[in-house]
């Protein structure tokens, strides 16, 4: 459909003209909003290659003079900055293999397998994938971190803990990350639309349900684990109240976190600050930009997205 | 073949199956208690950082492989009618623990807490319940939470209908798409800084210059400078713009997969029959995707209510821009209320649970199970 105009039945100068003005407003419009996506963070950029004397001066168009001083100084100067990457790459990779895992057999188990109380495990599923999530944030807050009983359970003189005193540890951010409903759905929904013939086959060649499912099904599906573990990575490597309850010591700290606290030192030296938001920022850019057919076919398939 | 375990009466069943019984409660007891051992040794270890990551990675990922391995030929060993039953919960199960023991338990407990006073020791009644829906701080938060929900939903969906309109048109379709839908991988935090650094005012003064993008552009077309984030009830919008700007690509790739699947016969059609483009779009294309537009604009509706982030890294609530959840977070955090921090988010869900179950109608109207 390159043109507008091919199917109009009234043709003449005047609606030539017309279509062409109409056509300019089309892509003045798409063209403004494409600026608008992409501007603030070009002049992030063009402000943190900045000299840090010049930090104090307006916004520029081109990265002239040119420096990477705002880079350096962050890594030099704040030796903590390197293991807050590396706290937040950790983090983010454990929560994406356990979760494509999890929500993969789950979605699996619900697409293919009858078992009692399906349906009802499934509304609920679709319920708490859009639950609010302060809902829940005191509780889990204290199921990670004290336990819900103060002092556990007694029975006898054997204590029964019922929180995990996981707090101010990546553990405390990783095991709640593990399943997530949203996953589950997203894998039910691919599972649904597979077909069952392959399955089957090996079924009766006689694997189990378990062989079937690693040997045959995951194998099958990794387009789609992938996508989910895509999604799954973005979702852990941003997250930024659930880190921030649970941590507690800079040296616990993952990337965003650590930003907003980098934030408060630095307030005032802009480039500094610019420069240390692209650390954050610009890996998840590159990882969408190569796979970007990925989150947007997920998206698009479910109508529907984490957070 | 299961029939035959099950034919000489419970007793004769019980006997066979002893030893399958016991293996089944010992295993996995034993199992887990080794990778607790593990995980304890882990936590309190003091080797070198890298060392611990790694080792807890390997730790992690082996013990449940593990798991799952000894839980599975537990289930096998089991006759074959219940390991029929129960070979679904070894599948489900992980997920549902998870998702139970974070979200259903913690529903339930916020809701007892909300009937408790400051420190939840005792209960006080209806009290947080007659302060969240009457106090002129939450008042306020109601306020915004509606601009919120009206007006991003509002532009969201609006621009994002738009653009993949027009989009679909256009030579380069997919590079438009790509840079619309680009900030939707920037986190809360990343955005925070960049729209700070865009609404920045450094006020007058000898020898100052505004850095902030949005005064310089403003100065440059020779008006004046503006605190943008301190002009209620106007920088309400202004922090909207934030969300328009991050959510406009999702609802924009939705319901431009939702536009391709209208077949393109009926398009031509109405085309030769002297439709003009506008209402080919209002008599064809909405009503082909009234369904994806409403899922669009509930998940939108249901963010925004939610909406945390935004607002707490941007202003903190302060200058007339408080949502309820940064009130919630505020009355937890700050003035350490759980009573009324859990009443909070009591209503919040109450407020979303419309939402919600107009959401999962469309689901099964879709029969998406």
């Amino acid at each position: 459909m390159t043109s507008l105009s091919v199917f109009s039945p009234r043709s003449g100068e005047s609606m030539v003209i017309l279509d062409q003005v109409r056509k300019g407003i089309f892509y003045a419009l798409l063209i403004f909003w494409a600026i608008l996506s992409i501007a603030p963070l070009y002049f992030t950029l063009v402000f943190s290659l900045k000299p840090v004397a010049n930090a104090y001066t307006p916004p520029i168009w081109w990265p002239f003079p040119f420096t990477l001083e705002n880079y350096q100084t962050i890594l030099q100067t704040f030796e903590l900055f390197p293991r807050w990457v590396m706290n937040s790459v950790v983090i983010s990779i454990t929560v994406t293999i356990f979760r494509v895992l999890f929500c993969a057999m789950a979605g699996y188990a619900f697409a293919r397998i009858e078992f009692p109380l399906k349906n009802f495990l499934f509304n609920l599923l679709l319920v708490s994938m859009m639950m609010p999530g302060v809902v829940t944030l005191i509780p889990s807050f204290l199921i990670i971190g004290p336990g819900l009983i103060r002092g556990g359970i007694s029975l006898g003189n054997l204590t029964l803990p019922t929180g995990f005193n996981l707090l101010d540890s990546m553990w405390g951010v990783i095991v709640p990350g593990m399943a997530d409903a949203f996953g589950v759905f997203m894998m039910t929904q691919f599972y649904k639309s597979f077909p069952k013939e392959l399955e089957e086959a090996a079924m009766m060649d006689g694997s189990g349900r378990w062989g079937t499912f690693f040997r045959i099904v995951l194998p099958i599906s990794q387009t789609q684990l992938l996508t989910l573990g895509l999604l799954t990575f973005q979702g852990a490597w941003n997250s930024f109240m659930w880190p921030l309850l649970v941590l507690r010591t800079p040296e616990n700290f993952t990337l965003p976190i650590g930003l907003q606290w980098f934030r408060g030192e630095y307030y005032t030296l802009y480039s500094v600050v610019l420069a240390g938001s692209l650390f954050n920022t610009l890996p998840m850019l590159i990882i969408f930009f190569a796979f970007q057919k990925y989150f947007i076919r997920s998206i698009a398939s479910t109508g529907s997205k984490e957070g | 073949m299961s029939k035959d375990s099950l034919s000489g009466g419970p007793l004769a069943w019980l006997a066979a199956n002893v030893g399958r019984i016991l293996i089944s409660v010992f295993v996995p007891v034993i199992t887990f208690l080794v990778l607790w051992q593990g995980f304890i040794f882990l936590r309190d270890s003091n080797a070198p950082q890298l060392v611990i990551v790694l080792v807890a990675i390997l730790w992690g990922v082996g013990g449940v492989a593990a798991l799952y391995a000894v839980a599975n030929w537990l289930v096998e060993q089991l006759p074959a009618q219940w390991s029929m039953r129960l070979q679904p919960f070894v599948f489900v199960g992980p997920a549902l623990a998870i998702l139970f023991w974070f979200l259903a338990l913690p529903t339930l407990r916020t809701l007892d807490l909300s009937f408790r006073d400051a420190t939840g020791q005792r209960y006080i009644g209806i009290g947080n319940y007659i302060f969240a829906l009457t106090d002129r701080v939450m008042l306020e938060a109601f306020r915004n939470n509606l601009l919120w929900m009206v007006f991003g939903t509002l532009f969201c969906v609006g621009l994002g209908l738009l653009i993949a309109v027009l989009a679909d048109r256009s030579r380069f379709e997919s590079v438009y798409k790509a840079i619309i839908f680009m900030p939707m991988a920037i986190s809360f935090v990343g955005a925070g800084v960049i729209w700070k650094f865009v609404y920045t005012y450094k006020g007058e003064g000898a020898g100052i210059s505004e850095i902030g993008l949005l005064n310089a552009i403003v100065l440059a077309l020779g008006g004046q400078s503006q605190p943008w984030l301190q002009l209620p009830p106007w920088n309400n919008f202004f922090l909207i713009i934030i969300m328009v700007w991050l959510q406009t690509g999702f609802a924009m790739v939705v319901i431009s997969s939702a536009i391709k699947g209208i077949s393109s016969e009926v398009l031509e059609a109405a085309r030769v029959d002297g439709a003009n483009e506008f209402q080919v779009f209002w008599h064809i294309i909405i009503p082909s995707i009234r369904g994806t537009l409403l899922t669009v604009t509930t998940t939108i509706i249901i963010f925004s209510l939610k909406l945390f982030d935004i607002v707490r890294v941007m202003t903190g609530g302060n200058n007339g821009t408080n949502v309820i959840a940064n009130e919630f977070y505020l009355q937890r955090f700050t003035y350490s209320n759980a009573g009324r921090a859990s009443a909070i988010a009591i209503i919040l869900l109450l407020a979303v649970i419309p939402v919600m179950i107009y959401n999962l109608r469309q689901f099964r109207e879709r029969r998406a199970f």
